[in-house]
Formats: structure tokens, C-alpha cells, sequence
């Protein structure tokens, strides 16, 4: 099943920026590391927003709140 | 080692299973087994298959068993609905393609209540539904309810159904989430015996 969401680098590493595509009728969507608090952005333009520091967590999670295609699970990985 | 697990894995004959089970039969499980226990547990990869090739009985009872989910639920603690938020709420009364739609913004909404153990039969159903739908995003909603159950140390309910999850394979995500948290919760739980045995020896 294709996502709305595409991630760059991916999966995303645990302190580095990744950079978040969103393709979807949304114009604000929200993404969540583990048990954390969501966060909502607003994408630009053309689709992207950046998580400067992707958080030192177990997974990353997005949703456009738009059904399954609007939502992305992703494991991070922990460098050394 | 891994086996050990399994050997004690409650394995019910629903042929002759009462109507009725009393919803106090099992004990509420202490939950042992933290989220944080569950962050330092690695995935073998090796563990499906390990399983498959040699628990033929836990594929062929328990799982197939058109009433196993209702078998399990009744047996777990009784939910007070009321006084679950309403989206819980929503996931145990809701039709299923409610919950499929749905599924992503569960598990994200699970990950943040994962201390509530209450909210474990709601992922429970969850995985009902990823295992006896039809629809194309099974897998992707089987994958979201097993991971939710993770995080809650809930590795019984995945193990039940594990055979159900085997018998699809288009489920492969799910069935690598399940394994996953499986082997996550039995590697913490042996963790605590061996805690538990070391603490007396040391009294």
C-alpha cells in the first residue's frame, strides 16, 4: 500500500533532519515520535517539511487523519 | 529456549468450550514488561520461522478456530466501556471498516496510552479485523494493531492468533510485527526470571 507520506532519508535516523513529502488533499498533518506529543505542520507548497532533529525514539508516525493511505509508520535507527 | 514459551502458551479445544467463561477466569496480567523493556528487545529474524517449523499445534487449534477472538475476549478482563475515551470506545463498537480507516490514528493514539492495559482489547479487535477482513489494507492495519499490542507488553493475545496471521500470507507485515513483539515480550519476561532467581540467590 503507497502512502501519502514519503520520507527522506528513510528510515530516518535517530538526531539527524529528515525531509517529509506529503502528497494528499491536507493541508496540515501531524507526526508523532512513539508516546510523544503530536506535532502538527503545515507542508509547503509543494508537499515537504523538514524534522530538523529527528528525535531519539523507536518509530516515527504521520498521519493526515485521511485514512490509511494518509499514514506512515516508520522505524528510526540509532547510529553507534 | 524460545520454546519454552510456547510450551506453556494456553492452547483452549473450543469444541467443548462453555458458552459462558467467567470474565474473572484469567488474572489481569501485571505489566511487566515496560515500553522500555520493549525498546532494548532485537527481532530475530530467524524466530518465524523457527516457530512454524515446530509448534504444528499452535497453528492448527487454537487459531483457526472460527470463535478463538470472542474465545479470548471473553476470557480477559471485563472493559467498563464507559469509561474509556471515546475513541477506544469507538474501537470496540464501531463496524470494521471504521476501524480500518482508522487504524493509523489508533495506533498513534495507543503509542501515547500505552500505560492504560485497558486499551488492550480494543487493539485486540483491531487485529480481529486486519485478520478476518477481506480488504486490501489488512495487512497494513494487522501491522498497526500488532505493534500497539507491543507497546502494551501484550504478547498473549498476538501468540493466539498467530496461526490465523500465518495463514495469510499477505499478512507479512503483521506476521513480522507479531513475531517481533513475541520474541521482544519472551526475551524481557526470561530478563525478569532471571532478575527474580538472581534477587534470591543474593537474599
Amino acid at each position: 500500500m503507497s502512502s501519502r507520506f514519503r520520507i527522506q532519508p528513510d528510515p530516518p535516523v535517530a538526531g539527524k533532519p529528515a525531509e517529509v513529502t506529503y502528497v494528499g488533499p491536507a493541508t496540515e498533518v501531524e507526526w508523532q515520535a512513539d508516546d510523544g506529543t503530536p506535532v502538527r505542520v503545515k507542508p509547503g507548497k509543494d508537499g515537504r517539511f523538514t524534522i530538523p532533529k529527528v528525535p531519539s525514539a523507536d518509530s516515527l508516525m504521520f498521519t493526515d487523519h485521511r485514512g490509511l493511505p494518509g499514514y506512515l509508520y516508520r522505524d528510526v535507527t540509532h547510529l553507534g | 529456549m524460545i520454546l519454552g514459551r510456547f510450551q506453556h502458551v494456553p492452547c483452549p479445544d473450543f469444541s467443548d468450550a462453555p458458552p459462558y467463561v467467567a470474565v474473572d477466569a484469567r488474572p489481569e496480567l501485571e505489566p511487566r514488561v515496560t515500553r522500555r523493556h520493549l525498546m532494548t528487545g532485537l527481532a530475530g529474524l530467524g524466530f518465524g520461522a523457527a516457530v512454524a517449523a515446530t509448534v504444528p499445534s499452535l497453528l492448527g487449534r487454537a487459531d483457526t478456530s472460527p470463535g478463538a477472538a470472542t474465545f479470548a475476549r471473553r476470557q480477559g478482563a471485563p472493559v467498563d466501556v464507559s469509561k474509556l475515551p471515546d475513541w477506544a470506545r469507538d474501537m470496540l463498537e464501531k463496524p470494521p471498516e471504521h476501524l480500518i480507516y482508522n487504524a493509523g490514528v489508533y495506533e498513534m493514539k495507543g503509542a501515547r496510552a500505552w500505560r492504560d492495559r485497558r486499551l488492550v482489547p480494543c487493539f485486540e479487535r483491531l487485529l480481529d479485523v486486519a485478520i478476518e477482513t477481506s480488504s486490501k489494507d489488512a495487512d497494513a492495519v494487522g501491522a498497526c494493531a500488532a505493534r500497539a499490542l507491543g507497546r502494551f507488553g501484550d504478547a498473549e493475545y498476538l501468540t493466539q492468533r498467530l496461526g490465523a496471521i500465518l495463514a495469510r500470507p499477505e499478512l507479512e507485515s503483521t506476521k513480522d510485527a507479531a513475531l517481533r513483539v513475541i520474541e521482544t515480550v519472551h526475551r524481557m519476561q526470561q530478563l525478569d526470571t532471571m532478575q527474580d532467581e538472581q534477587k534470591k540467590k543474593g537474599r
